[in-house]
């Protein structure tokens, strides 16, 4: 039987115990009066806090060991990278269990696409929800582009574009001055255009669990449902899914890998001077 | 309410009818008056969990102040309705909110005329959605595939009780609203039962859409979130999407899922109630 309801059952055959004993403790007295209703009280609030085991049970132990403000559920870290890079993996009580994350290449967009093509996409998005017995988590993120190394590049051009007038100024060559000049001209437009905004990028990937007495079992295990459900999707959607493995994993996990630091400056550099002009 | 929420009320209300027959024998006069208040305050607190749970115990929290560390690096802030994660003196505010795609569609009597037209326009929607979208958000997808000879069981199983029950009304021809009620719920029963015998595989999915945003100080982060999730209502909007936002144990869940997915389909409905 489930360990959770043996704890319901518990709590409320337990409560109405006690709820018994309260009715029969011989009232001799105002004391015994009220030591009646506490015991009675308490029954009352074992047959609640077995009802909230439903959903509660998590939260009970933590609460009563603790009782502060500040509740520690766990101290742990959520979970770790897999020592073979290609999962992550939590603890729970005794067993382990590995999540692996699959990314789903998906280069078309639907404004390309006639009619026909467009509800084909759908059916295939609908078979492709059904496709495991198990859960499986599709997901689509939308987050911010990374494009320092890129910036970094086009500065490099430029400085590079600079070099090459300079040269060519010095050798008295105007054709190659003109040209140097156009070439500048375009990398400092690139710059300008690319690194004014945010670029954002969408990025489609599933995830499975497996669990398993030993790490390296669940990892077994849930590579195992990986490579089924990229078989799956593979065949519908008619795409070459990869697992996603290493620091890309935590991309889709972390909340600081959404935004690059970059932006977080200027962002907040933004929002800074939009409230001193307020 | 499902099968296992009315069993365990049904318990917990018979042994608190126990107690109120008891309460007689807490020596009479004012006491046995207070025992039988107390008896019957926490049977509405029980009926009162049943339905809004979330709602009554993060209310709880919120009033007590009370903060929880879910995992090493996080927190969920008093209102139990974000996530906050601190890096670098940058504060990161994660919410969840629910997102259920063309839920009316499941509780229609007879097929819409334009359901093939939604079809075909649901990939550029959600492009244009998420075109409007200017900051980081997530939308996942939690699914199961049911065994369909399971569902076609259940599903003959509930027509077979309305039918029942039509036919003991139809007995009385006065009640027409009771009648009509139990026809349309017999249609939608139908129609379920034509999706699934014309090949369409039945899943039990969860949908929701999950949100970061980030400022310099944890109120900051929770105003920028708040921003974001209503910028997500109108962006989605075309998607006839209605998002709730999910607190208290819920986000617990949520917040699990981004390291764990539920393991098994019972796992996943002893979380929530599903959604479709």
């Amino acid at each position: 039987m489930n360990p959770k309801v043996l704890l319901i059952m518990a709590f409320m055959l337990g409560g109405a115990i006690i709820i018994g004993i309260a009715a029969y403790i011989p009232f001799a007295g105002p004391l015994f009066g009220l030591l009646k209703f506490i015991v009675f009280s308490m029954g009352l609030l074992c047959v609640l806090v077995g009802f909230s085991c439903r959903y509660y049970t998590y939260l009970i132990a933590p609460i009563l060991k603790q009782r502060k403000r500040h509740i520690v559920l766990s101290d742990q870290v959520p979970y770790w990278l897999a020592s073979t890079g290609d999962c992550i993996v939590s603890k729970r009580a005794e067993d382990f269990i590995a999540t692996a994350y699959i990314n789903i290449p998906i280069y078309v967009s639907s404004s390309e696409m006639n009619d026909e093509e467009r509800e084909r996409f759908a059916s295939q998005i609908s078979r492709l929800v059904g496709v495991s017995r198990e859960p499986v988590r599709f997901s689509s993120v939308l987050r911010v582009m990374d494009k320092d190394d890129y910036l970094k590049k086009i500065k490099e051009l430029i400085g590079a574009a600079e070099n090459e007038e300079n040269v060519a100024v010095q050798k008295n060559d105007q054709v190659q001055v003109e040209r140097a000049k156009g070439k500048l001209s375009m990398w400092k437009k690139i710059l300008d255009h690319v690194g004014s905004k945010s670029s954002m990028e969408l990025v489609t990937f599933a995830s499975v669990s497996a669990t398993g007495g030993k790490e390296y079992e669940a990892i077994t295990i849930a590579q195992q449902q990986a490579k089924e459900l990229m078989n799956g999707i593979g065949s519908i959607l008619g795409v070459t899914p990869s697992i996603i493995v290493g620091s890309e994993i935590l991309k889709l996990v972390e909340p600081e890998y959404l935004i690059p630091l970059s932006t977080i400056s200027e962002e907040i550099t933004k929002k800074i001077e939009h409230g001193v002009v307020e | 309410m499902d099968e296992e929420g009315i069993v365990y009320t049904a318990f917990a209300l018979v042994v608190l009818m126990i107690g109120l027959s008891f309460s007689a024998r807490m020596g009479g006069g004012i006491l046995s008056i207070f025992a039988a208040l107390l008896v019957t305050m926490t049977a509405c607190t029980v009926v009162i969990l049943n339905f809004a749970d979330y709602i009554v115990v993060s209310l709880g929290f919120s009033t007590l102040g009370v903060t929880f560390q879910p995992a090493l690096g996080y927190k969920i802030n008093r209102q139990q309705n974000t996530v906050l994660k601190e890096v670098g003196g940058i504060y990161y505010a994660t919410g969840y909110a629910t997102a259920n795609l063309f839920a009316f569609e499941f509780k229609q009597e007879i097929e819409q005329q334009d359901t093939g037209a939604k079809i075909m326009e649901a990939p550029l929607r959600w492009e244009l959605a998420v075109t409007n979208i200017k900051f980081p958000f997530k939308y996942h997808l939690l699914s199961s595939g049911l065994s369909v000879q399971d569902i076609r069981d259940e599903l003959e199983g509930k027509r077979s009780y309305y039918e029942y029950q039509l036919s003991k009304v139809m007995q009385d021809a006065k009640d027409n609203m009771a009648i009509q009620e139990l026809q349309r719920k017999i249609n939608v029963l139908q129609r379920k039962m034509d999706r699934v015998s014309g090949g369409e595989k039945p899943i039990g999915s969860i949908m929701y859409v999950e949100t970061t945003a980030i400022g310099v100080s944890e109120k900051a982060a929770i105003d920028e979130l708040e921003r974001q999730i209503s910028a997500l209502q109108i962006a989605l909007n075309p998607m006839n999407v209605d998002l709730v936002r999910v607190i208290g144990r819920e986000l617990y869940t949520l917040f699990r899922f981004s390291f764990t997915i539920p393991l098994n389909y019972e796992e996943t409905r002893g979380y929530f109630d599903l959604q479709s």
